[in-house]
């Protein structure tokens, strides 16, 4: 019956409880909204900055006093052996070779001084690649180079085109291939994009004339987790006299740094959004509490206790925020599946935060239930300070008013 | 036996700065079974008097002893268990819950004392036939008449079975049909099943329901 009673009062003033059950859906939709976002964006961190750029990396001792990052030195000696070593350690999913060097691009009187970067046709570093192809074929066979669109009209190329490719080898001496564009890629985010261009490992070699020498190895591990205990177990047999080893939180800093700062500012923006729903709901409900005063104070009088005034008024507390939520988390729930599929394109705007010109969405559960706690533990705790008032006023006060 | 004594009682409202002596050392008792009725002019304390009775109001000194217990050092909780148990109000309001109906109305006091539901469908059925609204358990306060609400307000008034009753002018908003159809049921009840009364009234014409009638001016009982 107290349930039914709270029910009908929440029904007899539906207007207020309308606003106030808007107010926690909007802020749940809201709240839904940007963490699925958040999820999305922390999704394409992991898949593309993480799992494309390896877990670990591994150079030749000495890499990282090279004030040049794309310098053909210090060489890698016997890479294969090492790979073989390390595909053998349990937890390293696999192991890559990576060659990155700085090149020009030459298409008759245009030219575009790029890195390019030698890569397993097949591996995971030109995966971002592959999947976002746009015209052509993706193949890195034979004399071939993968560039990208925005890199493409750069120099007037289409795919089929040839186009030379122009180094300094590791002998300092001007290397060159004519190549063939097989097809143009666009991730989304053309800053990186324009800035690359891929072609097969033996090319990159055959261009650095590194020959069997490599320059990077990129290791993917079973988990981004396990970064720092896989870099102390290759360590051991890879002492910092003979390999470098970076763990991707190190090489990948100035992202991880972004996207802790996202979730600060989501979780800014999640207590903003709950301290204006709080006091939306909180006024509402305090003013649905005053005018039934003097109902309070009968029930009081005929023996209800003060704790049991107060279990009214969160029962109607649960009952609009149940509704609230339930209406706010299907609407936001529902606005991120769609998005999750296709993004929400924010064109340049996206691409100049680095998360490309669209912005992806993820539905995570668990980010999702606490978008519902919050919501829910608004509206009770608003409906505790107003059942708190109310259970606090004078019986007699109330009576007064019937 | 002695249902209520009241003990030198006094009560002071502060008024401003300015204290307002409301009761000035009543002392009475109420017996079981009695039908008393409080008379007095306006702001002799009457409501004063009832709110104390009822354990809604503390007084300011003096003691209140309802079946024998002193109330004064009573906590909220045992007050609200005392009003549940002990004592039934009608008020001149009536103060029905809008939302429920006339069972539940009833039923209320029932469910805060945690009856189990068999036993309150038939009490409550029971109350409401024998206030002559059986046709209207489904009717909501504001599709019932002044004098049916104040009925439904007898019923819950009556449902746990208090020992005392306390009704504050319990007819003033009753055409004098419908006032004098109320005080019948409330006599009735006094005389077949011995509930008691406590009743405030302006109204001369009511006293004669009553088996004792106290005087009460400027905060004292006339002898």
């Amino acid at each position: 019956m107290l349930w039914k009673m709270s029910w009908q009062f929440t029904r007899k003033q539906w207007k207020r409880n309308l606003l106030v059950a808007g107010a926690v859906a909007a802020s749940v939709f809201v709240m839904v909204f940007l963490s699925g976002m958040l999820a999305g964006v922390k999704n394409q961190f992991e898949e593309k900055m993480v799992r494309e750029g390896g877990h670990l990396r591994l150079h030749a001792a000495g890499w990282s006093q090279q004030p040049d990052p794309l310098a053909l030195v210090p060489v890698l000696k016997d890479p294969g052996t090492i790979l073989a070593r390390l595909k053998s350690v349990p937890g390293i999913q696999t192991a890559e070779e990576f060659l990155p060097f700085g090149g020009m691009l030459l298409n008759g009187e245009k030219s575009l001084f790029l890195e390019v970067d030698g890569v397993e046709a097949q591996g995971f570093a030109a995966k971002g690649v592959r999947d976002s192809f746009q015209l052509g074929e993706f193949s890195l066979a034979g004399r071939s180079v993968v560039v990208s669109v925005g890199a493409a009209k750069l120099l007037g190329l289409k795919e089929g085109d040839s186009v030379v490719v122009l180094t300094q080898d590791s002998w300092d001496m001007p290397s060159y291939r004519e190549l063939t564009v097989t097809g143009l890629y666009s991730t989304g985010n053309p800053g990186s994009d324009d800035g690359h261009a891929l072609v097969s490992l033996p090319m990159a070699k055959e261009l650095t004339g590194l020959g069997s020498g490599g320059l990077e190895i990129r290791v993917l591990a079973d988990s981004s987790q396990d970064a720092d205990r896989l870099r102390t177990q290759v360590t051991k047999v890879y002492p910092p006299t003979t390999l470098e080893i970076q763990t991707w939180s190190e090489f990948q800093g100035s992202f991880l740094v972004f996207v802790k700062l996202f979730d600060v500012f989501m979780l800014g923006i999640n207590c903003f959004l709950v301290v204006v729903a709080a006091m939306v709901i909180t006024n509402s409900l305090l003013m649905n509490f005053l005018e039934r005063l003097p109902v309070m104070a009968t029930l009081r009088a005929i023996g209800m206790r003060k704790s049991g005034a107060l279990g009214l008024a969160l029962r109607e507390g649960v009952i609009l925020g149940g509704l609230g939520t339930a209406a706010g988390t299907i609407l936001g729930c529902l606005a991120v599946l769609i998005l999750s599929g296709q993004g929400l394109d924010m064109g340049q705007a996206g691409a100049a935060i680095g998360v490309g010109a669209k912005i992806p969405f993820a539905l995570e559960g668990y980010l999702v239930l606490e978008c519902v706690a919050a919501g829910l533990v608004t509206v009770l705790l608003a409906a505790l300070y107003s059942g708190v008032t109310g259970a606090r006023t004078p019986i007699l006060d109330g009576l007064a008013e019937a | 036996m002695t249902l209520v004594r009241l003990d030198n009682v006094t009560k002071d409202y502060l008024m401003g700065t300015t204290s307002v002596r409301a009761l000035d050392g009543i002392s009475m008792e109420v017996e079981k079974g009695e039908f008393v009725a409080l008379v007095g002019p306006s702001g002799c304390g009457k409501t004063t008097l009832l709110n104390i009775l009822g354990l809604l109001d503390r007084p300011t000194s003096g003691k209140v002893l309802l079946e024998g217990k002193d109330t004064s050092q009573s906590t909220d909780n045992q007050e609200s268990d005392r009003r549940l148990a002990q004592i039934g109000f009608i008020f001149q309001n009536f103060n029905l819950v809008p939302v429920l109906n006339v069972f539940e109305n009833v039923e209320v006091p029932l469910v805060l004392a945690k009856s189990n539901p068999k036993a309150r469908k038939d009490k409550v059925e029971h109350l409401l036939a024998s206030v002559g609204l059986s046709e209207f358990l489904e009717h909501r306060p504001d599709e019932l008449s002044g004098g049916q609400r104040q009925r439904v307000a007898i019923a819950r008034a009556l449902v746990n079975s208090p020992s005392l009753i306390l009704a504050d002018e319990p007819t003033a908003n009753l055409d004098s049909g419908n006032g004098a159809k109320i005080m019948e049921i409330m006599a009735e009840l006094n005389r077949k099943q011995g509930v008691t009364f406590f009743m405030t009234t302006h109204n001369p014409d009511l006293l004669r329901y009553a088996s004792r009638i106290i005087h009460l001016r400027d905060g004292r009982i006339e002898d």
